[in-house]
């Protein structure tokens, strides 16, 4: 065979017409899509969305309501647009929004190409020409100012279930709190990787996970990586952890004396670090547990489906060292997703509150532990047509409204609700369809992240932050 | 679907769909599962693929995914023991027919070096970047997957 004769054949070897029409469809629907355990959680939470609740709270032994007041400013926001001059370096310009919201309208060079944001830290990716990772700059955005951090780049070597993995991981320190970039050890690969998260008040390590696989095949396995020196630490050693084997999931208590595991195959497990103790969460509770996580106190929050169908949710929570778990709510009845009317449950991983839309309109927080409820009052805005994302420390709820007119996002409201103080501030935007906007996030722990671009040019693009 | 990720399924489709899907068909020798393959690949490209600093850097990617879902899949023990019940080769044409079989004869290991390095004109170094190989295994490959295909290459150099 020639090599013309290879490459001839290999030229008429064409996808089906048909075939980018396809593909297209399939991206347009989201659950016919395979996906990783890293959308798990999101989707889950949004599956979750539930009920007809007011019969279930009545239900509650002891109802206790509190306020949680609404404020819809008088001023709305004109959201700038990208200048004509793409700036050199990100610049940063500070404003006060009706009175009360302060914004940080932060301009990023070029099509902001490696510029991301993580635990309250702006920080750009420079690439080598192969795309690999080669430096990383840090920032913070503190009143009209951009800051420039130190960063650090530590190097370190894990091994794991036959793999070697080998990376850097590009890190500063910022009010005691550590932000990271890791390009994991796969690269371009998919069938493995690693990944590096901070843990919350500690600035000496992180979480390293190594994982392989993907799809039905993923696992993944936890290390305590040593920022200072690259060394790594197995978190599980000795704990019994491979009765939960393949892991699909590790949530850790934030100190490191607990997990819960997750595993597919076997369901959920309570690792007990310090008592070297693995064991299954329904063995330890007695309950068919559906879903379970930390609250921010430590204690177990657990959810179960009470009737065959799993059309409602029973929740619970539960110290290891304390007893018999207690049920806080009772038959919050799920409504399934792909409704027109939103109205119900839903519940946030990572915190320990949850949001019901009842169907007369109200609005309740509750408060998964403790079984207390928070009622809205004023004159609410459409809830049902909105999108809620909690913030880090589950004690601020974002509110969103999209499809303004604009492209892309089209955010035409934006508010935070405060579940501490009982504040809800809502602030109406008005944006123009020449901006893009593209995603929508938490900063840190109380200010929201929104990235945005000129329609029409993807070179000139802006990250707005706001504290509310 | 955003008209962001439209766009950006559609550029990268009209410059490396061909490729993607060539690659997959090299692999494995299957329309239907090189299709399957092919959508997951573009379903990962808006999912989770990283800042591209170009085009070819992007296309670097796609292939690597599609290496790493080929490879997957010829694990897999339901290709395993479904992949003697099927004798559907790609092309028509008898010459063509031919080359497939030649193609799919070859050990899986040097199926993908032969086809990136002759077909897509990737460097050595680039071939063992694509696949995490050894330059010195890609070469090795290269050799044996020549000789096994009896690949004249005319007046191009030997590796």
């Amino acid at each position: 065979m020639t090599l013309e004769e290879y490459r001839g054949a290999l030229d008429r070897t064409l996808p089906p017409p048909d075939l980018k029409g396809r593909i297209r469809r399939a991206l347009e629907t989201p659950p016919a899509r395979p996906r990783r355990r890293a959308l798990r959680a999101a989707l889950a939470a949004l599956a979750a969305a539930a009920c007809l609740l007011t019969a279930a709270l009545a239900a509650s032994p002891e109802l206790r309501t509190a306020v949680l007041t609404f404020f819809r400013l008088e001023q709305a926001e004109q959201v700038p647009l990208p200048g004509e001059s793409p700036p050199d370096g990100p610049e940063l310009t500070h404003a006060l929004v009706a009175g009360q919201v302060e914004a940080q309208y932060i301009r990023l060079p070029g099509a902001g190409t490696g510029y991301s944001y993580g635990n309250g830290v702006l920080f750009q990716v420079e690439r080598e020409e192969d795309g690999a990772p080669k430096a990383v700059r840090w920032w913070v955005a503190e009143g009209d100012a951009l800051v420039p951090l130190e960063g650090r780049a530590t190097g370190f070597s894990a091994a794991w279930a036959g793999l070697e993995y080998t990376d850097t991981v590009y890190w500063c320190v910022y009010k005691g709190e550590v932000s990271c970039y890791c390009a994991g050890s796969a690269g371009m690969a998919v069938d493995y990787n690693c990944t590096v998260s901070p843990l919350p008040g500690r600035t000496d390590a992180a979480i390293l996970t190594l994982s392989q696989g993907s799809q039905m095949g993923y696992q993944e396995y936890p290390m305590l990586l040593d920022l200072e020196t690259g060394a790594v630490t197995d978190l599980l050693a000795g704990t019994g952890w491979e009765g939960a084997a393949p892991l699909r999931e590790v949530q850790w208590r934030p100190d490191l004396s607990a997990a819960i595991l997750s595993s597919d195959n076997a369901g959920w497990f309570y690792c007990d670090r310090a008592g070297k103790t693995t064991a299954s969460l329904d063995a330890l509770t007695g309950l068919e547990v559906f879903s379970a996580w930390f609250a921010p106190d430590g204690a177990l929050l657990l959810l179960t489906r009470p009737d065959p169908e799993g059309s409602c949710y029973d929740v619970w929570t539960w110290d290891p060292a304390g007893g018999p778990p207690v049920r806080t709510f009772q038959g919050l009845p799920r409504w399934p997703a792909g409704e027109d009317a939103p109205c119900g449950f839903q519940f946030f991983f990572g915190g320990s509150r949850g949001l019901c839309l009842t169907e007369d309109g109200r609005a309740l927080v509750l408060d998964l532990a403790s079984g207390e409820t928070a009622a809205m009052t004023g004159p609410l805005p459409d809830l049902s047509a909105a999108s809620f994302l909690p913030s880090p420390a589950g004690d601020k709820l974002l509110y969103a409204v999209y499809g303004g007119g604009a492209d892309g996002l089209g955010i035409s409201a934006l508010g935070v609700a405060d579940l501490e103080t009982g504040v809800f501030t809502l602030l109406d935007r008005k944006s123009s369809p020449a901006l893009h906007e593209s995603s929508l996030g938490w900063f840190d722990r109380d200010r929201v992240a929104v990235r945005g671009r000129a329609a029409d040019d993807m070179g000139r693009s802006w990250l707005y932050l706001y504290r509310f | 679907m955003e008209e962001e990720a439209v766009r950006r399924f559609e550029a990268a489709w009209d410059a490396h769909g061909a490729a993607v899907y060539r690659l997959a068909m090299v692999y494995l020798g299957r329309a239907a599962d090189a299709e399957d393959v092919t959508q997951e690949v573009f379903c990962r490209l808006l999912d989770r693929a990283p800042d591209f600093t170009g085009g070819e850097h992007e296309k670097r990617w796609l292939l690597r995914v599609t290496a790493n879902l080929c490879r997957d899949q010829l694990k897999g023990a339901w290709r395993q023991k479904t992949a003697a019940l099927e004798a559907d080769l790609p092309a028509r044409d008898p010459e063509d027919r031919g080359v497939w079989e030649a193609v799919l004869a070859l050990p899986e290991t040097y199926r993908a070096p032969i086809h990136l390095h002759y077909y897509e004109g990737f460097s050595v170094s680039e071939v063992a970047a694509l696949l995490r190989l050894t330059p010195s295994a890609v070469k090795m490959r290269l050799k044996r997957g020549r000789e096994m295909l009896k690949l004249e290459l005319g007046e191009e150099a030997h590796i």
